[in-house]
């Protein structure tokens, strides 16, 4: 049999079918049907199919309501029925700041540092006091490393050591290691002047006064839970020819 | 478009899950009660007679844990048969890696189908089944979306990934089809 050309009527008939049509629009199908065979006999069809595709498998809803989980509201509800009132009621106290819990807040996501960690401080800070000092040295003029020998290591990083002077100006210069590898070794000797300074850490660091530079390094050395723990080596250094290791 | 009417007399599917969420277990009941059939047919006409429980409880539970992303854009009907349809896919996939996939026809035989359905099961159901049976995966879904559950165009379309336009066309190829079937 051809197909109704009436588009509107034949995609209703599933719903019609259903009975999902509200009275007006059933009326419509209903007059359609009348003088409509082919509507008709599709409509036979779809009601031969649905009733041949409408059994449902046997299930216990039962047992499928019992596995859904609790109502929101109700988790709520209970998650608080388990806590102890008294608990629930006291304000917490305030937790003591220690030293491991300032260590484990220290670093976003609070984790402890642990030994690889601590060493990174202790260079870190050697190298705050090397960049410190040779700012100083920046702002005073040139210390003479005669032998070169630079003294960062951790513990005792105090800047120019071994046989350097502050007192000694001139010709004498600070060589470090970055900065020589940078400008290349010219006879061992690096113009400060162009150069400096030598080792910044911060552009604001600069901006502090003698007595401020002092202080700060004062409250490095008093600060605690420092571990003694030499870091690792952190770069080769030229001076004067020589070389070695920090 | 002719537009089905909706019920007034029962709580509408928005307002159960907010009487769920509220506390209301009644509510989830409800729920399942007015929408396993449907999905537990849907289920069989996918061959999965065997696990029809299953995928029914797991497809209500996955609902149930995720109505805190269900944003009422489309029926909850329509998402539940969504749920349905993938798990199904999930299952016939994994099946099919362990090389246990059976044929896609159902087999009532092997199943918990009430044995009063095979004995009622006449000549016009047997060949209504075996003509279903003969069109393509996407035709069937299609049919029996539209035929047995009653979805829009626009429902099947979510329901199974497509177009609204492309669901149509496999609706009234399948329907042709079958015509054909009966009428041999």
């Amino acid at each position: 049999m051809i197909d109704c050309t009436n588009v509107r009527m034949r995609e209703a008939l599933p719903e019609y079918m259903h009975g999902l049509l509200d009275l007006r629009e059933r009326l419509l199908v209903q007059a359609h049907l009348a003088g409509c065979g082919a509507c008709s006999a599709e409509l036979a069809v779809l009601e031969r199919c649905r009733s041949a595709m409408s059994a449902v498998p046997v299930m216990d809803t039962r047992r499928v309501v019992a596995a859904l989980p609790a109502p929101p509201a109700r988790r709520r509800r209970s998650a608080a029925a388990r806590r102890p009132p008294a608990i629930r009621e006291l304000p917490l106290p305030p937790r003591p700041i220690t030293a491991a819990r300032r260590a484990a807040t220290a670093r976003p996501g609070g984790r402890r540092l642990g030994w690889m960690g601590a060493a990174w401080r202790a260079a870190a800070v050697a190298l705050l006091m090397v960049g410190s000092l040779a700012v100083i040295v920046g702002q005073r003029g040139h210390w003479t490393v005669a032998e070169g020998m630079i003294g960062a290591r951790s513990g005792n990083a105090a800047g120019p050591a071994g046989s350097g002077s502050a007192g000694q100006r001139a010709s004498d210069s600070v060589m470090l290691a970055a900065s020589a590898a940078r400008e290349g070794v010219d006879g061992g000797q690096l113009d400060t002047s162009r150069d400096a300074p030598v080792l910044s850490l911060a552009g604001g660091l600069s901006e502090l006064s003698d007595a401020a530079l002092v202080a700060l390094l004062g409250e490095v050395d008093a600060m605690e839970a420092l571990p003694m723990v030499e870091p690792p080596p952190v770069s080769a250094f030229v001076v004067a020819g020589q070389s070695g290791a920090l | 478009m002719i537009v089905p009417a909706v019920a007034r007399d029962e709580p509408g599917d928005d307002e159960l899950i907010e009487r769920w969420h509220a506390g209301d277990e009644r509510a989830a009941a409800a729920i399942v009660e007015r929408h396993a059939p449907g999905l537990a047919r849907f289920a069989a006409s996918r061959g999965e007679w065997a696990h029809v429980e299953e995928l029914v409880q797991d497809t209500f539970v996955r609902a149930f844990e995720s109505f805190s992303t269900f944003r009422s854009e489309s029926s909850l009907r329509t998402w539940l048969f969504t749920i349905l349809r993938r798990l199904a896919l999930d299952r016939r996939r994994s099946e099919r890696r362990r090389r246990e996939v059976a044929d896609a026809a159902p087999v009532r035989a092997a199943t918990s189908y009430g044995a009063l359905d095979s004995l009622v099961a006449d000549e016009t159901q047997l060949r209504v089944e075996a003509a279903v049976r003969r069109l393509t995966r996407m035709q069937r879904d299609v049919f029996n979306l539209r035929v047995s559950e009653s979805l829009s165009y626009k429902e099947i379309a979510d329901v199974l990934g497509s177009t609204e336009g492309a669901a149509r066309v496999h609706y009234h190829n399948a329907l042709r089809a079958v015509k054909e079937a009966l009428d041999d």
